[in-house]
């Protein structure tokens, strides 16, 4: 039986008023060069922002993170996803932060796996438990000069130990 | 004892930090009512009590469970609903 290497993950925020996402390097991440491509199957989402929600015209989006919680999460959850499909699996994760107009690329979540059906469910679980989980926030602007936060989901109650104190 | 809350989301809008004034022996779970008192002057256009309601405390590296303890001087973060992706 093959002996297969501990999976790669890359986790990131990034400003995008400084740097754009870059799918295709997520995409590169997870696929590897030359002798040292592993993976038979690599799954690329990419989240844009849209010119519509609930209604309103959008113009754009800013996105608020509170990043070394953030980037920890997004670790824990490409870590859970490995212990589900494959600890040789490789992730690439990258949020933006800052404002993006429309069509501006949010998220980029790249799953490199040696069979496809690994990649696609590590790669919605991903996305789901990000949404779900991942301190972000996003502050939408409308086409009325109207600017309003999403609602969001409520943070689910921790692991933490009770015996843990702040320092 | 003092706290100093950082702001994100919805909470922005309030300013960047928050300082409260707690009881000694305080609790994460203590500082929804201060905090409260302390948005008081937003509450004819906010709902601030349902916001704080719906959020939750953390630090840099995890989210607070109710009852852990407090310690004058802390930092803490508040995170009010996510809507990341």
């Amino acid at each position: 039986m093959p002996q297969f290497e501990t999976g790669r993950i890359f986790v990131d925020v990034m400003d995008v008023e400084q740097h754009s996402l870059d799918a295709m390097a997520g995409l590169a991440f997870v696929t590897g060069t030359g002798i040292a491509v592993r993976n038979g199957a690599e799954n690329l989402f990419v989240g844009t922002v849209r010119n519509h929600n609930l209604g309103k015209k959008v113009l754009g989006i800013s996105y608020d993170v509170f990043e070394p919680l953030a980037k920890q999460s997004f670790l824990e959850i490409c870590q859970e996803a490995q212990a589900k499909w494959g600890e040789e699996l490789d992730f690439y994760v990258v949020h933006a932060k800052g404002k993006l107009d429309i069509g501006g690329v949010s998220i980029v979540i790249a799953v490199g796996s040696p069979h496809r059906d690994e990649a696609f469910k590590a790669s919605r679980y991903v996305i789901e438990e990000i949404k779900h989980r991942s301190p972000v926030w996003k502050l939408e602007h409308y086409a009325d000069g109207d600017s309003e936060w999403s609602k969001g989901c409520e943070l689910c109650s921790s692991n933490h130990t009770h015996e843990a104190h702040v320092i | 004892m003092q706290i100093t809350l950082q702001t994100f989301g919805a909470f922005r809008q309030f300013g960047r930090n928050i300082e409260l004034d707690l009881n000694d022996n305080a609790k994460v779970a203590d500082l929804r009512i201060p905090l409260v008192t302390a948005l008081a002057e937003f509450s004819a256009k906010f709902d601030i009590a349902g916001l704080v309601a719906s959020s939750r405390f953390a630090t840099e590296t995890e989210i607070l469970d109710e009852d852990v303890a407090l310690f004058d001087g802390n930092l803490i973060t508040i995170l009010p609903p996510v809507s990341g992706g």
